[in-house]
């Protein structure tokens, strides 16, 4: 993996929501570089904390590091990645390291949440996926169309995220950085009082009680 | 189980408290720090935090100059709220210590002035009944608090009200310990 290729990787997935990123050698050498900021005062701190970070981590008995976050006291954070003798320094809003690391390394999706946003969404899903379950009664498809064009159409930034099976929806990761907790919550908010209404309408308001129920226990 | 599986603080004057303590990681978590500290003196930017993510979780060091606060959690999600849980156990800890270490500390001298005066008391019998009731009050005479002595000298006065009546005894006891006690 060529440095240029790491900065193209990352410059595609995140595009305007990276400030810096610095590649460096294991000597703390720049190899390439993208962004605006001094980068000398960057570099400096990737290079140096990137040096004994392997040190401290192991003399604390917690093992190799794979990445790393420096926070400053201006609130900035700095990732440090560290792949195939590179230390890659990424600065950027709403970042995070096994995310950056998976894109690093060439995966363009997967399936797992790894940020509070993505787990946020990986649970509202769950949630949603037994309503489907137990409202659909041995038919899911429509119920499964009928969540996700809402859910779409509440959060069209959730869209490229958002996938269908005959039986159940799921969420592809990395979400896009603009896309908050409060974002899920409320678009999952909205969507439940729908399915709700829609149950009332076929089954009634007391079955779909008794349907709610049996959800909330699956949750548990 | 609790999030952190261990924590550590740097204290103002040097020195590191390391919980659960062992005292070779002691030594360990104390050369890291010194060696992350080092590093930090070269770097330009104010720096408040560093998390390290391994294959087994993750240890996080939070600045608060002159102190530093560390954790390991085996939980490897990048969750927003484990500084605050850190510091939220920290202080939860520092608040046992802080209790333990407030308890006055009663030298092994005053045990020994109480065995003298209990001779006035119940003559012959002070020596048997003083080293009993330290051993059954489990008391190291080394490094014995205010609550091992006054544990001490209830079971004493239990003791002693055998041969001297219930009454007389709460009086001895009474005696013995302002006596002690003020000096």
């Amino acid at each position: 993996m060529r440095p240029e290729e790491i900065i193209e990787r990352l410059k595609r997935a995140y595009g305007k929501g990276i400030v810096n990123i610095v590649v460096l050698n294991e000597e703390g050498e720049t190899l390439d570089k993208l962004g605006e900021t001094n980068f000398n005062i960057l570099v400096d701190t990737v290079a140096t904390i990137g040096s004994v970070v392997g040190i401290v981590a192991r003399k604390v008995g917690a093992g190799e590091p794979k990445y790393f976050r420096i926070t400053t006291e201006e609130g900035r954070e700095i990732w440090v990645i560290i792949i195939d003798g590179y230390m890659v320094g990424v600065e950027g809003m709403g970042l995070k390291g096994e995310a950056l690391l998976r894109i690093i390394k060439g995966e363009e999706q997967w399936f797992e949440p790894t940020t509070d946003v993505e787990i946020l969404l990986d649970r509202e899903i769950q949630q949603l996926n037994f309503m489907i379950q137990e409202f659909s009664e041995g038919n899911p498809e429509p119920w499964v169309k009928f969540a996700y064009e809402h859910l779409v159409n509440y959060l069209p930034s959730l869209k490229d995220y958002i996938k269908m099976e005959k039986d159940r929806i799921y969420a592809i990761y990395p979400l896009a950085l603009g896309i908050t907790q409060k974002d899920i919550a409320s678009a999952f908010r909205v969507l439940l009082e729908v399915m709700w209404k829609r149950g009332v309408e076929i089954y009634g308001a007391q079955k779909v009680r008794e349907k709610l129920k049996k959800v909330l226990e699956k949750v548990k | 189980m609790a999030l952190f599986e261990k924590i550590f603080i740097r204290k103002e004057k040097g020195g590191v408290i390391v919980e659960p303590f062992k005292e070779e990681e002691s030594e360990n978590v104390n050369n890291a720090i010194i060696v992350l500290e080092e590093a930090l003196k070269m770097v330009k930017l104010p720096i408040k935090a560093i998390d390290v993510w391994t294959e087994t979780g993750v240890v996080m060091f939070i600045f608060d100059k002159p102190r530093i606060y560390g954790g390991i959690t085996k939980e490897k999600l990048e969750l927003d709220s484990l500084h605050e849980s850190l510091i939220q156990e920290i202080k939860s800890l520092e608040r046992e210590k802080e209790t333990v270490e407030k308890e006055k500390k009663i030298p092994k001298e005053k045990f020994e002035k109480v065995k003298e005066l209990l001779h006035d008391y119940v003559g012959g019998f002070a020596d048997v009944l003083y080293e009993n009731q330290i051993k059954l009050a489990g008391i190291n005479l080394e490094d014995a608090t205010e609550s091992d002595f006054l544990k001490f000298l209830n079971k004493l006065q239990a003791a002693i009200s055998m041969i001297i009546g219930f009454t007389r005894s709460r009086e001895v006891i009474k005696e013995i310990k302002e006596q002690v006690l003020k000096e």
